[in-house]
């Protein structure tokens, strides 16, 4: 499994930083009793990927000029940024415990202003990828070989807007931009497959003159290899990654909940939650 | 059909016969702006904006398909590889620039204002405004300088743009303020929006001696009479009509008000103060 290993040559597999990312999204979501645990449980594998395998970053230096700019359109999934960004070194995981407060680093949404290393303000969905247009713009102005990598979720394929970026993405030939889309096909009063989206989803993507790829997001060899594609094609276009996932993945009595985009999760099924995962702990 | 706001307009299945004499033409995308004799200036947005460009590499500039009614094809053509035709897309237009920002650059982002104060707000607030970025955005047809109707009359972008935290709000009277405002507020440091006159401009302000200073409001002819209060292109009529009743003996003040957030509260209330009638515009 040579092409699961982390970009920086460290020995810890992606496998336990998936894990890794997962607990401390339960360790936050415990700490504010937070029902988005279902996206950061269901993202957790992708965002190993990103962070410990496809992404050029300095933890210490989160504004450092040749980074790969992640941006997390959709605000709410903050938690599971924060996990990985914490597992990554980029923030300090004694602040879990300040996760939504007051004053905290970690607000519930995600916003610039207020983290190290989150790019920008997410939570108005359909935003993210325009402002990735213009990034990706920018970098190809200053010559810069950074990746721009936006994540969205299948709701947010409803906005109009994603669309306008879409077709300016390709426009541009934007090969330096990489969307991800956490497919789990959850949004806030049901199915994404029961509003806009499309089946495959894909299809539509490259209709519009995109590079697409649809993978099973939590797959860690899938995601790896798909990750590899996008950064590898020739093609002067833009990318996308769409990631089938699981909302809750990884905690079954949650994942068997039937309402999942904001889960219910009592105040003591946080620590039995901690406890089935501890139990599974990769090498 | 008796309601009193639609009963204002006559029924559009009442017959209408064309006039006879003189015409009154009502322009589409020009604003006719001026006074018989007045000296115009081309451009002046466009042209300051070449001219800053010159020595600012961080200027790029957009638009959503509207380069030429705003100016901006000026830019475009001195600076091919700093223009970037976004199409008819506001949303992908201002995020984009929002983006351009994030990675160093100035970015003037053109449209008409009505597009971008109503469609595109959400995208300005969210991803400029609240992120403090020194992204322009500069718009034509402000208030009712076209015969478009309501889809294309600013009458209310003011009103809406006002609520935006840390957002600058430029309204200027002629060419003479576009192209001093132009220049100031590429130097400032946040976002900032602002109106815009297109194609022949009034020179109205060269005959005072007049200089944009961002954030001022000022006196342009004094009066002991009225003090006439007012912004952007009004002023240009606020003059004329001060000029006009000087003639029948009536001496009035004129304080021009081109910054519209932050509002010179002080100048204006100082002014006010001093007696006499008082005209807001």
């Amino acid at each position: 499994m040579a092409a699961l290993k982390t970009r920086d040559g460290s020995n810890v597999s992606l496998a336990r930083r998936a894990w890794a990312i997962r607990r401390n999204a339960l360790r936050m979501g415990e700490v504010q009793g937070q029902g988005y645990i279902g996206q950061a449980l269901g993202v957790a594998d992708v965002l190993a990927v990103a962070y410990f395998h496809a992404l050029n970053y300095r933890p210490g230096e989160p504004e450092w000029e040749g980074r790969d700019r992640f941006l997390l359109s959709i605000g709410h999934y903050a938690i599971a940024l924060y996990a990985a960004m914490i597992e990554a070194g980029i923030l300090p995981e004694d602040e879990i415990g300040t996760y939504g407060m007051d004053d905290s680093r970690m607000p519930m949404s995600g916003m610039a202003a207020y983290t190290p290393g989150m790019e920008i303000t997410g939570g108005s969905l359909g935003q993210g990828l325009g402002i990735a247009v213009g990034m990706a713009l920018g970098l190809k102005r200053k010559k810069n070989p950074a990746f721009v990598y936006n994540m969205l979720s299948d709701g947010e394929l409803g906005e109009g807007s994603t669309w306008e970026a879409v077709m300016s993405a390709v426009q541009w030939k934007l090969d330096n931009l990489i969307a991800i889309v956490d497919f789990n096909d959850q949004q806030a009063d049901g199915k994404t497959t029961a509003a806009l989206s499309q089946v495959p989803e894909a299809g539509r993507w490259a209709a519009f003159g995109w590079h697409a790829q649809e993978v099973d997001g939590n797959d860690m060899g899938a995601v790896v290899a798909a990750f590899d594609t996008a950064r590898a094609h020739e093609g002067a276009q833009p990318r996308v990654i769409i990631c089938q996932t699981k909302m809750c993945k990884g905690i079954p009595f949650l994942e068997d909940r039937e309402i999942t985009h904001f889960v219910r999760v009592e105040p003591e099924e946080w620590a039995r939650a901690l406890e089935i995962l501890d139990a599974e702990k990769p090498l | 059909m008796t309601d009193q706001y639609l009963s204002r307009r006559r029924s559009k299945y009442t017959a209408r016969t064309a006039p006879t004499g003189e015409r009154l033409a009502t322009s589409a995308m020009i604003a006719s702006l001026d006074s018989e004799g007045r000296e115009t200036i081309a451009a002046p947005f466009g042209h300051a904006l070449v001219d800053l460009a010159k020595t600012r590499e961080d200027i790029v500039g957009l638009t959503a398909d509207l380069s030429k009614y705003t100016d901006l094809h000026v830019f475009a053509k001195a600076y091919p590889d700093r223009f970037y035709q976004m199409g008819m897309a506001e949303a992908v237009m201002i995020s984009a620039a929002a983006g351009l920002a994030r990675e160093g650059f100035t970015p003037f982002a053109t449209t008409y204002a009505v597009f971008a104060s109503r469609r595109a707000y959400d995208f300005i607030i969210m991803a400029i405004a609240e992120e403090n970025l020194p992204v322009k955005i500069v718009c034509a047809l402000p208030g009712l300088t076209t015969g478009y109707g309501p889809s294309h009359q600013a009458t209310e972008d003011l009103a809406i743009m006002r609520g935006m935290p840390n957002l600058t709000i430029i309204d200027p009277c002629d060419a003479v303020e576009i192209d001093q405002a132009t220049r100031a507020i590429a130097d400032h440091p946040g976002p900032v929006y602002m109106r815009l006159l297109r194609g022949n401009v009034p020179n109205v302000l060269g005959e005072y001696g007049y200089q944009f200073r961002l954030g001022q409001a000022q006196m342009l002819r004094d009066g002991r009479d009225v003090l006439f209060v007012s912004s952007g292109f009004m002023t240009m009529r606020v003059l004329d009509a001060a000029k006009k009743l000087q003639g029948d003996g009536v001496d009035c003040g004129v304080l021009h008000v081109p910054t519209i957030k932050p509002l010179d509260v002080a100048t204006i209330v100082a002014e006010a103060g001093k007696g006499g009638r008082l005209v807001v515009v």
